[in-house]
């Protein structure tokens, strides 16, 4: 439990790195294009493409998983708040778990979706160049993936009582609590 | 069973997922799921479900939202807007009330670099209400002035939630900023107005500071906030003028922030790699809900409920005033036990049909909108910002105690909703400066 743990707190980091990269590249290529734009009338080719069909995919979905290991995503605690620790531990393995397996639909079901994609070699053609997009469609089952396997994980730890081999915040533990402010809620 | 009634089904169930705390990207994906799988069968079911969450991420116009996410991160860690409030009140020092007073111009400049009302009370609250709590003000009204404060963030552009209206409403989101900027001002005026008041009317709820700093330190000060105001220029200007469009001002933006907080020296590895980790797990969790709305949109539209509802609201009240008194009633209600994000984009796709059988202007909806959902953000029982300034005070000032301090500040807030109504031009006359 604790070893599966570890792996996925690698695998989450891996994830974050490629993540970091995307948001740091579309950062870089967005400037330059404008400032190509603005001053020498020369906008860089397929920024626009590049930007949706790779960065973003990267940036939404590789930190999927990131976000629950940090309980950061959004949910309602107003009935949540007021259980009792072995209810919190119950409710959110459940919850965890129900979680969990569908995920794992999900990224079952896009993991298709990609090979599809992939086999049928899919690209959008800017400016005579045909700029191949069906790599950026496995990002998506990646991302659901190891979503899935942390809130899978996170059912086990209730039901095992193990927890912290990932270095995930606790289900009943709030980022909001913590002494670093919780920009993702309430934007 | 009638393809409404599953409809309307769904939306139960929503709600006790919700309850149960699921989380809200996940109860909207399962519920929409079913529902089209009950509605027309197992296969478009699964065709939906494998084709919206690329066909939702893969957007140009989307890619703002981790761009200006990583602008107000850098901005926070990097400690680029401390300078503006030690400016603000250094100049606001013998004003009634002014410290408070620094500190929602100081949110107002800040949330000119962020598009989030929780990081804006945040940061602001961090530097002032220690501050105005050592100087002896009342402890209601130095967390509620910040709290109250911090909903500029999600106002004054940029706006997360004004970019995710922007793209569910089919809005332009250049205009919804310009239509923000008269909106946040006028809260701000408000404030202000509110903390002036109190000030004089009760000297010792803000005991006024007995000196101020030399006009020489002053000055000083003044120039310690030129890294929000180049960023202000940057962004704001930038597009205003069109040199880039809404979309491509978070890019820029975060590059100037980086580049400013590089040039100061307070741009540290680990202040770099926080404002990235932060950026990839808010994005994450909003792209979740937001590919979820999009599903619910799809099932409601699907089973004609949303169209239902629709109509019905329609056919109750034919004068556009009472329905936006209805939406504003249906927000206030929702926003005090919602995270902002999930209120709108739950709403939306029952809404917007209204919303355009009505002929209502979209963009001074939107800005209308975000100021409820952000008037949410400070009512009790889920406040999220006074949730905010709680972490900061600790057990010096009760929940009870800034929810008090807060109670003026609701009092601006519908003066202010209220000129909205009345004075439309408020919200819509920048973004016709436009055309």
């Amino acid at each position: 439990m604790t070893l599966i743990g570890r792996l996925l707190g690698w695998l989450i980091v891996a994830a974050t790195f490629l993540g970091a990269a995307a948001v740091i590249l579309m950062m870089l290529q967005i400037v330059a294009d404008v400032a190509l734009k603005n001053l020498i009338s020369w906008p860089i080719p397929l920024t626009s493409i590049l930007v949706a069909n790779y960065y973003m995919l990267f940036v939404a979905f590789a930190p999927l998983a990131l976000a629950e290991k940090l309980n950061r995503h959004i949910s309602v605690e107003l009935v949540f708040a007021h259980l009792s620790a072995s209810w919190k531990r119950a409710l959110g393995g459940i919850v965890a778990l129900v979680c969990g397996l569908g995920c794992a639909g999900i990224a079952w079901r896009l993991w298709f979706e990609a090979m599809k994609k992939f086999r049928s070699g899919t690209y959008i053609q800017e400016l005579d160049i045909n700029m191949p997009t069906w790599p950026g469609y496995f990002v998506l089952p990646i991302g659901f993936g190891l979503f899935a396997a942390v809130l899978l994980y996170r059912a086990a730890s209730a039901v095992t009582g193990i927890s912290g081999a990932m270095g995930e915040v606790p289900l009943d533990q709030p980022a909001d609590a913590a002494e670093a402010p919780d920009e993702t809620r309430g934007v | 069973m009638g393809n409404e009634v599953i409809g309307v089904f769904g939306l139960a169930l929503l709600v006790i997922l919700l309850l149960l705390r699921v989380p809200v990207g996940l109860s909207l994906i399962g519920v929409s799921f079913g529902g089209v799988w009950i509605l027309i069968g197992e296969r478009p079911a699964w065709g939906i479900l494998s084709a919206v969450p690329y066909d939702f991420a893969a957007k140009w116009t989307l890619s703002s939202i981790p761009m200006f996410l990583l602008m107000g991160f850098v901005c926070y860690h990097a400690g680029l807007t401390r300078g503006l409030f030690e400016a603000c009140r250094s100049w606001m020092a013998r004003l009634p009330g002014g410290l408070a007073i620094a500190s929602v111009i100081g949110s107002a400049g800040f949330a000119a670099v962020t598009g989030s009302s929780v990081a804006c009370a945040a940061a602001m609250g961090r530097i002032a209400v220690p501050e105005m709590l050592r100087a002896g003000y009342d402890k209601g009204l130095a967390t509620g002035s910040i709290a109250a404060a911090g909903t500029l963030g999600a106002l004054i552009p940029p706006s997360i939630l004004l970019i995710l209206f922007g793209v569910f409403a089919e809005a332009p989101i250049g205009k919804l900023f310009m239509g923000g900027v008269g909106a946040g001002l006028v809260t701000a005026i408000l404030y202000i107005a509110v903390i002036w008041i109190r000030a004089a009317v009760d000297p010792a709820c803000a005991p006024r500071l007995s000196t101020r700093p030399p006009l020489a330190e002053r000055i000083a000060h003044l120039k310690e906030t030129w890294p929000v105001l180049a960023l202000l220029i940057v962004v704001i200007g930038g597009m205003f003028v069109g040199l880039f469009t809404a979309t491509e001002a978070g890019a820029v933006g975060a590059f100037a922030s980086i580049v400013i907080a590089w040039s100061k020296g307070s741009l540290t590895g680990r202040a770099m790699w926080a404002a990235v980790q932060e950026t990839l797990t808010t994005t994450a969790a909003l792209f979740l809900i937001a590919i979820g709305a999009n599903l619910l949109t799809r099932f409601l539209a699907l089973s004609g409920s949303g169209e239902l509802i629709a109509q019905a609201v329609i056919g109750l009240q034919a004068d556009p005033l009472m329905l936006i008194l209805g939406i504003s009633a249906l927000y206030l209600f929702l926003g005090m036990f919602l995270d902002p994000i999930g209120a709108m984009l739950l709403t939306l796709p029952v809404l917007l049909p209204v919303l355009r059988a009505e002929d209502i202007d979209l963009i001074w909806f939107g800005v209308f909108l975000a100021k409820f959902l952000e008037i949410g953000m400070i009512t009790p029982p889920v406040g999220l910002n006074v949730f905010v300034i709680k972490g900061v005070v600790g057990d010096d000032v009760s929940l009870t105690k800034i929810f008090q301090g807060i109670l003026w500040f609701l009092v601006a807030d519908a003066i202010a909703v209220a000129l909205f109504i009345a004075f439309p031009e408020i919200i819509t006359w920048l973004p016709e400066l436009m055309d």
